[in-house]
């Protein structure tokens, strides 16, 4: 899929404009609309699956282990496929990596079991199909998943340091995982104007773009710019960063909430 | 009416900013157009367009005639003046053809563009095409890997033939496939009787061809022409590259001095 | 004192001691300090353009090759710019997220659409002893390769300049009025040898005050590229 130079232009134009039109008709902040199925595959602690209105689509598992926390530091690990690129390619292993340090902003004390062991969650993505930059899917994704994740009920002592024992769980019963995934926001820059959840289109003719992550109540890094295409890219005026986190800070919670 | 106070400075370096693109001189305001090695960038800033320089190199500035459909512009053009901007690099080649060592300086050319004439090797051939790899530029010197072979980074004069001395050649890692490709169309192999054209008669594999790339082609070749008497095979070897090396007795024919084997070849004129 | 010994030539009477100057590799080391970066250029013979960048903590080698053909099918307008940054200490993921952002710096300030149907490939080796975090080395990742490119005489409009400040790596253009980078990671708090980290300070003022000093950090990398 590309676009001719005519309708790029013809895009630019219209989005550079102090009174920016977008192609869909959104407004600056809005989001494209998406389905989020949870809970979908039966053997993982924890699904997801994302839908964005273009047919982008995203499916994510969670399931978790029970480690010696003292032999393995990073308790939370995400991996990521994408469909119909290699695992070695810029795109997966720079997205991986950012997430993987998203991931490690998490408070992971939640998931400690005892005073020897804690779970280890490992986050497998599948973005089977994506049309602009996935990374606000995947993290609406991830952030869905892991809300949505059950994991098994201790019931053996929580102090295992004095007398050697496996952590023992109850048959059936689950507790609900409390973290706060953060959330990932892709910004498109185009003239002097922002546009929240840039596109296929818009990403086409962005001057550049901004990668921001938000967590409870406020951005946090990792913050990121990030080319979206190969044409249109330059600089762009180091106040639309600040207007950026403001917006991100302004909206991102009644993202949040619907999420919710 | 205060005169623009500004001084083209005579060496530049990237980035450097050189003349906005208008400059109400006294008689006639003046009007700079970016030449090679200049790029117009939008400064946001003062949100003007100015022209920038983008390589080391000394200014060069060219008065331009105006152009004569007025139509479109609108400033009257008796008021304006045309004044082409360059950067020229530190030491240009000089016309006595090429420098024979590669220093990194003078090197302008990175890539074949249209109108240039290319020394390229047959690779393959079938009934409407030759397909070629282009090894070297004429007058220019290339870069050391530039597309045209890595790892070679002699530059090599043709002896003999005809022109050849005036290209210079990378030992072309044509098995890596790093070359440039190009194409040439049976209906550009030569300026007349073009739909008649066989193209076994007039290239083999391994035959060195001198063309001109006519556009920058598809995504993968570019096409080349070879319709003039100076364009066409240079050398070749007789039985399929298993023979001689042969020379050319007229247009059309080749001919091996040591055995007498005579091909047919679309030749280059040789002098 | 005045006893000749006869058993070996003398030299005149004026000659005086042979007095070695200080060797280079000690002469190097005190002329560098901590920030101050070394830069070099044209120095691997079949590469397009190269530099070394270095202080007394790494050494950072950039290869330019290209721009050379690329085996894409349909036809491309522009350039495309290719980096692969190799080092022991890092991951390969990390490695390559970084290079994705440098791509992103790059095609900001690169002519891209004087190379069409080509690509440019920037090989960038890392030399370093003490690992510090990735975004304090993206100033000179950026230096590196601005001077490779021009060494390989690519045509660019803007010298970047590159500023760590409070772990966010800011690259700026057109002296400080244009953001073309901006790259702020999570801070490890196991690392005790970069104290001066203050999450408190918003990105706002870092950028502000990168922009500040940006004139005075490039001046360095200026001067070695009028004198190339």
């Amino acid at each position: 899929m590309s676009l001719s130079v005519a309708e790029r232009s013809y895009l630019f134009d219209s989005l550079s404009s102090p009174q920016a039109l977008r192609p869909d008709g959104r407004l600056a902040h809005q989001l494209r609309p998406i389905e989020v199925y949870i809970d979908f595959l039966p053997s993982s602690n924890g699904s997801a699956r994302i839908i964005a209105s273009d047919g982008s689509e995203c499916i994510i598992s969670v399931k978790s282990k029970v480690v010696d926390h003292a032999v393995e530091k990073d308790l939370i690990q995400v991996d990521i496929d994408i469909a119909g690129e290699r695992d070695d390619s810029l795109l997966v292993e720079s997205i991986s990596s950012l997430f993987n340090k998203i991931i490690d902003t998490i408070d992971s004390s939640k998931l400690q079991l005892t005073q020897k062991y804690s779970f280890k969650i490992f986050i497998d993505v599948l973005v089977l199909s994506s049309y602009s930059y996935p990374v606000s899917l995947i993290s609406f994704g991830i952030y869905s998943a892991l809300k949505s994740t059950y994991l098994p009920k201790l019931i053996s002592s929580f102090d295992d340091l004095e007398v050697e024992e496996l952590p023992t769980f109850h048959d059936y019963d689950l507790v609900k995982l409390d973290v706060s995934p953060p959330l990932v926001f892709v910004l498109a820059i185009i003239g002097d104007n922002i546009f929240f959840d840039p596109a296929f289109n818009e990403s086409m003719v962005a001057n550049n773009g901004l990668i921001i992550s938000w967590s409870q109540g406020k951005v946090i890094a990792p913050v990121r710019t990030i080319a979206l295409n190969d044409t249109y890219v330059k600089g762009f005026k180091p106040r639309l960063v600040e207007d950026a986190i403001e917006l991100v800070n302004k909206y991102a919670q009644d993202i949040v909430k619907t999420l919710d | 009416m205060s005169e623009l106070n500004f001084e083209l400075p005579s060496r530049v370096i990237p980035g450097q900013l050189l003349c906005p693109l208008y400059v109400p001189t006294e008689p006639k305001v003046t009007k700079y157009i970016a030449g090679p090695g200049t790029k117009v960038v939008h400064y946001d800033l003062n949100n003007i367009d100015v022209i920038t320089s983008t390589r080391i190199g000394n200014v060069q500035v060219v008065e331009k005639d105006l152009p004569n459909n007025e139509e479109n512009e609108k400033t009257t053009n008796n008021d304006m003046m045309l004044i082409e901007i360059s950067v020229i690099n530190k030491t240009t080649s000089n016309d006595s053809g090429i420098s024979n060592t590669l220093s990194k300086s003078n090197r302008d050319k990175l890539l074949p563009k249209e109108g240039d004439i290319v020394l390229c090797r047959v690779v393959r051939i079938s009934l409407q095409r030759a397909n070629v790899e282009i090894i070297g530029f004429q007058n220019e010197p290339i870069p050391i890997d530039g597309g045209v072979g890595t790892n070679g980074h002699g530059v090599i004069g043709v002896n003999g033939g005809s022109g050849g001395a005036t290209f210079s050649m990378s030992q072309s890692s044509s098995d890596l496939g790093e070359t440039f490709r190009g194409i040439i169309r049976s209906q550009d192999v030569r300026a007349t009787e073009r739909d008649r054209v066989k193209m076994i008669e007039c290239f083999k594999p391994g035959d060195i061809v001198k063309a001109q790339i006519l556009s920058l082609g598809d995504g993968v070749n570019y096409y080349l022409t070879t319709a003039r008497n100076d364009l066409g095979v240079i050398f070749a070897k007789s039985n399929n590259g298993a023979g001689n090396l042969m020379y050319a007795m007229d247009w059309q024919t080749m001919v091996s001095p040591v055995t007498g084997v005579i091909e047919k070849r679309k030749c280059a004129k040789p002098f | 004192m005045n006893v000749q010994d006869r058993r070996r030539i003398l030299g005149p009477a004026s000659a005086k001691p042979l007095v070695f100057a200080n060797s280079n590799e000690k002469q190097s080391l005190s002329a560098l300090n901590n920030d101050e970066l070394n830069f070099q250029n044209g120095i691997i013979s079949n590469s397009n353009g190269s530099s070394i960048v270095e202080n007394n903590k790494m050494s950072l080698l950039t290869l330019v090759y290209g721009p050379r053909s690329t085996r894409d099918v349909s036809f491309q307008p522009n350039c495309k710019i290719n980096i692969i940054i190799k080092s022991e200490k890092f991951e390969t993921k990390n490695l390559k997220e970084l290079s994705q952002f440098l791509i992103s710096v790059l095609q900001c300030c690169v002519c891209l659409e004087n190379y069409p149907k080509s690509g440019i490939d920037i090989f960038i080796n890392f030399n370093i002893e003490d690992e510090d975090e990735l975004v304090e080395y993206i100033p000179a990742l950026v230096s590196g390769c601005i001077i490779a490119l021009i060494d390989a005489n690519i045509e660019i409009t803007d010298i970047i300049g590159a500023i760590t400040l409070n772990h966010t790596a800011v690259c700026l253009g057109q002296n400080g009025d244009q953001l073309l980078g901006l790259w702020k990671d999570p801070y490890k708090f196991n690392n005790n040898e970069s104290g001066d980290y203050d999450d408190s300070i918003p990105l706002s003022e870092i950028i502000k005050s990168c922009q500040e000093k940006i004139i005075v950090s490039k001046q360095q990398l200026i001067r070695f590229i009028s004198n190339m």
